[in-house]
């Protein structure tokens, strides 16, 4: 019968069900085309691109690492990628713990898959961190592995190694150096251990003398799991990038202690009967996997779901995701509501989804960076052109030359009449690799009309473009108000105005807006009010009533108010008024009926509690 | 061998019937009598004879292009044959031909080959070679057309004479640091000035002879750093300003999105070689907004662009006078405030004046208002003779794009402006030779190896200076002294204009205000 290879007792059939696991789990449960949404990596064909990073240690890997990004847009090939990365990586610990003749190594080596997925778990994380790291520690391998005992022979190839290493991946050099001295440690190399050291604190610091531009602390932690925005917030992720970076030393340690401490035996092989073994690995995966599990969030994910479904305007499937929702951020409630507005269902069903406590429907500032390219898409399908650039531009400063950002600044100046700066865009777009295609075919598209004129999209912001100059820093409110004026049939406008007005509790301004639903009637006789507009009204009408003891006349122009709303405001009211004083006691028992109501909203601020979640997609800006 | 032989032969056919010869070309052409469309397009403008290559791409349909750049006789010359239509002119070749025809035209002949086979022939594409060099390095900052954020800054040195480009500094190895205004005396690389803005604070910083030295400007007269800034030809003084500048929006798609507004600025001289700042009411007047602050060629006058301190409402109406006053840089004394031009006369707003180094020519923006010309399509360049006042709109102004951001070359015979004419977004680098009669000759986009370069190229071309040489200071030495810096060199406040400042602020009344307190 034939036999497996054994690989450091783990065997053949093992390590493929454990990556294969690996694989469909960054596949089916992380989903790289969610990777490739939140990060975008940018890479460009050309030698421009390619020598922006060969002026700096780093560089290569950060260029292999956009490279190899672009697989993410297919999943099982962003997984593939990923997989084989993590593959190489163990591959190259395997190898390294042989060296140093640590048992078990097989089993040892596949620890690191593990880290590798707590920290894929996080979207954020940059493929970079991977590369790097398997080019030290393949490093480290084939130096442990090194034939020759002449310490001038090893000097030599160590400092052979230090210049790719460096120049490749900047700091994981400092792993290489630490696993290289591990390894002559053992070996009783004490003095070569010494030197390795040395190597890894000297290294850097020389580098910034002479090939690296940037900061000292840069030298050092470029590209090191231990560095970088993943980490922000996270200590299971900062526990995992540090254990990922010192795995392969620690491990040849650890093992070199074990057996120093236990009296050498003879390799026991299959031991235990089939049940016995299966429910050992079973143990072993159990162990693996749990920490994964632990440290993977469900509800962010659903929250980049939601974003993605929003940027490709999948609207339905936005608001099925936010259904899941446990918690969410700005982001979502911006992704959320404009959804609602593109199906008719805002002045409906706002309160049925996330939604933001007393604030209002949208900031237009740069200042929450997530939300920068959902405010452009917003302002610009409102009409509000500039204002869409201005988002745009932060976004592109921020996030870097993403295809999603620049397509938008296509868009956006050929309806601000500059087809030449599109183009500019476009040329760049057509040295991506994927957008290649679309770009082309804009251009030829521009060449024949450079205002684009057949185009839908561009035509519907047109029609309601804001041409008049309003300079200066204005709210929501006013930014709609101008919108309207600019066309008082944008519909998107006035849902976006009066959801303002309806989250922002101006009831007032509510029943004074009635009216500018009679701009959508094209003469037909007039639409019902939608619901939370006639929920709105009634409680202006009852608040006015109690305060100035007499109900305030609000113009409903020939609508009226349904039976049904009358009839559910009346219990509402009952149900508050014999609960007075027990705000909390009338909140338990209006919960099942009125939750998606605007007085449920109104008096209880809505069916969340608690503040919404910080986004985790948020970049620090410096 | 005989199937090794047949290929060979095979081959050799096939070389020869896809080889074009001249005669070919010659005995097949139609000739047409437009110009060609190349980009970009240099016809009819004046180029340095010490310029790299000018690579153009030829947007005619065809098969096959042949170009021909060639002077006086046309049997000498340079032959491009491509099947491309991007030319790449071979750069000895083409050093040799600008050498052999200073102040002579040369000429572009251009022929495509169409699907048909046959070969077209253009309208001949006339430049002409100046006779005088350009400065060999032009040193500008690249930016994306920026908002509120900055996250990716640098600013690069290109060598002319070739395409090499280098960086003199990147913010993203300076921690992420905002820079501006790189500033140089007399067109030499050294010193260099340049203002820094990060968490590790607002330094100016001087580099020079290797050395980087910090220098924090603020002082009891102004809480603001410099800004702008101009070196005294002496070189052991600089010029610059204090301003308050806050970014705006308009909603007008036709306009440009963003505007600086100034809401007070100062002006006053640091002396490098003392740490001393000094200033006088006469250009720290808190009634106006004194900004753009420039030498005269002697060192005898600080020219200046001066406003009334306007509210932000009114920013329409805001249009700045061009002023100077006489200062020895020796004794210190301070000479008559004098206009030079009023808004009143030009109907507009002046800025960004240049002395040329003869100082005869004094080249300025004007734009319908403000201070920030860059971000106004109506701003156009425009040049005084200072022998008699007099000033022109110059003819090499775009007809609605900004052109702005000018210097002079070290001879006085090269001006290098921004301009956004390509696109109305991106502004460019371009050349325009300055004749002695101070005719302003058609300009030429700087060129890159890559014909198509400007085609997909995002930044925007900031502040580009001329420079005799490289700027050899390290980026290294430069960045270090953003985020580490040494303890800052705090300029101290010049004795009379502190005492002035004392007794302002001791005084019930002011009587002697010495800023406009925006500043402060």
């Amino acid at each position: 019968m034939r036999r497996w290879p054994e690989i450091g007792g783990l065997g053949l059939p093992r390590a493929a069900a454990i990556f294969g696991l690996f694989f469909l789990y960054v596949w089916l449960r992380i989903d790289p085309r969610l990777i490739y949404h939140v990060q975008e990596p940018v890479f460009f064909r050309g030698g421009l691109f390619f020598a922006f990073f060969l002026g700096h240690p780093g560089g290569v890997t950060e260029y292999l690492s956009a490279l190899f990004g672009q697989s993410y847009v297919v999943p099982w090939l962003g997984a593939f990628v990923i997989t084989a990365v993590a593959v190489m990586i163990c591959a190259s610990t395997y190898v390294f713990l042989k060296a140093v003749e640590v048992s078990h190594a097989g089993f040892v080596s596949v620890i690191p898959a593990t880290l590798l997925l707590i920290l894929h778990n996080r979207y954020r994380y940059d493929l970079g961190y991977d590369l790097g790291l398997l080019l030290s520690l393949a490093g480290a391998a084939l130096y442990a592995s090194l034939p020759w005992r002449q310490p001038f022979a090893r000097g030599l190839a160590f400092i052979a190694l230090t210049v790719p290493i460096y120049w490749v991946a900047a700091g994981p050099y400092l792993l290489f150096c630490l696993a290289a001295a591990t390894s002559e440690h053992l070996a009783r190399r004490r003095v070569a251990a010494m030197g390795c050291v040395l190597a890894g604190a000297a290294v850097p610091w020389v580098a910034t003398f002479s090939v690296f531009p940037g900061m000292v602390r840069d030298a050092y932690l470029h590209l090191l799991p231990v560095s970088g925005n993943h980490l922000v917030g996270e200590y299971a992720v900062i526990v995992a990038a540090v254990a990922l970076c010192v795995y392969a030393p620690a491990a040849a340690l650890a093992g070199a202690w074990r057996q120093a401490r236990s009296e050498p035996t003879a390799v026991t092989k299959s031991q235990g009967t089939i049940l016995i073994r299966i429910s050992r690995d079973l143990t072993f995966l159990m162990v693996m996997a749990a920490p994964v599990y632990a440290t993977f969030s469900g509800n962010y994910k659903t929250m980049m779901e939601v974003d993605y479904h929003a940027r490709h305007k999948r609207w339905p499937q936005v608001l099925n995701e936010a259904r899941q929702l446990t918690a969410y951020n700005v982001l979502t409630v911006y992704n959320v509501q404009r959804a609602l507005s593109h199906l008719g269902r805002l002045s409906d069903e706002m309160f049925s989804y996330p939604h933001l406590a007393n604030a209002p429907i949208f900031v237009p500032s740069p200042e929450t960076p997530s939300s920068l390219l959902v405010l452009c898409d917003n302002l610009m399908e409102l009409g509000h052109v500039n204002k869409a650039e201005h988002m745009a531009q932060e976004a592109l400063e921020i996030y870097g030359d993403r295809p999603s950002i620049l397509k938008r600044l296509v868009a956006i100046n050929v309806l601000k009449g500059r087809p030449a700066a599109a183009r500019v865009y476009l040329g760049l777009l057509e040295k991506t690799l994927l957008h290649r295609e679309w770009a082309q075919r804009r251009l030829e598209e521009l060449a024949v009309d450079p205002h684009l004129s057949e185009n839908a999209e561009l035509a519907k912001v047109r029609a309601h473009m804001v041409e008049a100059n309003y300079p200066g820093f204005f709210t929501a409110e006013e930014l709609l108000m101008q919108l309207l004026d600019r066309n008082p049939r944008n519909m998107m406008a006035f849902d976006f105005l009066m959801g303002h007005y309806l989250q922002t509790m101006q009831l007032d301004k509510i029943a004074g807006s009635i009216g500018r639903l009679n701009a959508f009637s094209d003469g037909l006789p007039p639409t019902p009010l939608p619901r939370l507009y006639e929920e709105a009204v009634m409680l202006y009408m009852t608040q006015g009533r109690v305060q100035l003891g007499v109900v305030p006349k609000v113009p409903l122009y020939g609508r009226q108010l349904s039976g049904n709303t009358l009839r559910r405001y009346s219990r509402f009211s009952e149900v508050l008024a014999a609960n007075d004083g027990d705000a909390e006691g009338a909140r338990h028992k209006l919960e099942a009926s009125y939750r998606d109501t605007y007085w449920y909203y109104y008096f209880f601020g809505g069916t969340e509690s608690g503040a919404p979640l910080i986004s985790r997609a948020t970049r620090p800006v410096k | 061998m005989r199937k090794l032989s047949l290929a060979i032969l095979l081959a050799l056919v096939g070389v020869a019937t896809s080889c074009t010869t001249r005669a070919e070309v010659e005995s097949d052409v139609g000739v047409g009598d437009r110009l060609p469309r190349i980009d970009p397009d240099p016809a009819g403008a004046v180029i340095p004879p010490n310029i790299a290559p000018l690579n153009f791409t030829v947007r005619e349909p065809g098969n096959e292009y042949r170009v021909l750049v060639h002077g006086r006789a046309e049997t000498s010359g340079i032959e491009i044959e491509s099947d491309e239509p991007d030319i790449i002119i071979p750069s000895g070749q083409w050093r040799d031909l600008l050498a052999a025809h200073r102040g002579e035209e040369i000429r572009f002949d251009v022929h495509t080959r169409t699907a048909v086979g046959e070969w077209q022939r253009f309208a001949p594409i006339v430049v002409r070679v100046a006779p005088d060099s350009i400065d060999g390095y032009l040193v500008y900052r690249l930016l994306k057309p920026l908002y509120n954020k900055y996250v990716h800054i640098g600013i690069f040195q290109r060598h002319l004479e070739s395409y090499q480009e280098s960086p003199v500094l990147e913010n993203r190895f300076a921690d992420n640091a905002c820079f501006n205004c790189h500033t140089f005396a007399q067109n030499q690389p050294d010193p260099m000035v340049l203002q820094t803005r990060s968490s590790h604070g607002l330094s100016m910083l001087i580099a020079s002879e290797g050395e980087v030295t910090t220098v924090d400007t603020r002082t009891a007269f102004n809480k603001s750093p410099a800004a702008y800034t101009s070196w005294h030809p002496g070189g052991r003084h600089i010029g610059f300003s204090v301003n308050k500048v806050s970014l705006f929006f308009h909603t007008d798609p036709a306009r440009e999105t963003r505007e600086v507004f100034d809401a007070g600025s100062d002006l006053a001289i640091y002396s490098v070689a003392d740490n001393t700042l000094t200033t006088t009411l006469a250009i720290a007047d808190p009634e106006r907004a004194e900004t753009w602050p420039e030498w005269s060629s002697d060192g005898r006058f600080l020219y200046f662009s001066s406003a009334p301190v306007t509210p932000i409402e009114r920013f329409e109406t805001v249009r700045y006078d061009l002023m100077r006053i006489a200062y020895d840089v020796d004794t210190g004394a301070w000479g008559k405030l004098e206009t030079v031009l009023t808004a009143a006369e030009t109907g507009r707003t002046v800025t960004q004046p240049k002395i040329s180094p003869d100082g005869r020519w004094l080249v300025f923006t004007m734009a319908d208002h403000g201070n920030f010309p860059i971000f106004s399509a109506s701003a156009d360049l425009y040049s005084m003779d200072l022998r008699d006042g007099g000033y022109r709109r110059l003819e090499i102004n775009s007809a609605a794009a900004a052109d702005s951001w000018h210097a002079w070359s070290s001879n006085g015979r090269w001006l290098v402006f921004s301009s956004k004419r390509r696109d109305g977004l991106f502004a460019r680098p371009y050349f325009s030779y300055v004749d002695e009669q101070g005719t302003f000759h058609p300009p030429v986009l700087m060129p890159q190896e890559d014909p198509r370069f400007y085609d997909s190229f995002i930044k925007t071309y900031n502040v580009p200076v001329f420079v005799t040489g490289p700027v050899e200071v390290s980026q290294r030495d430069l960045a270090r002294a953003i985020y580490a810096p040494s303890r800052p060199l705090a300029a101290q406040l010049d004795a009379r204009v502190a005492a002035a400042i004392r007794k302002e602020s001791d005084a019930a009344e002011v009587t002697e205000p010495y800023s406009s307190g925006t500043t402060r």
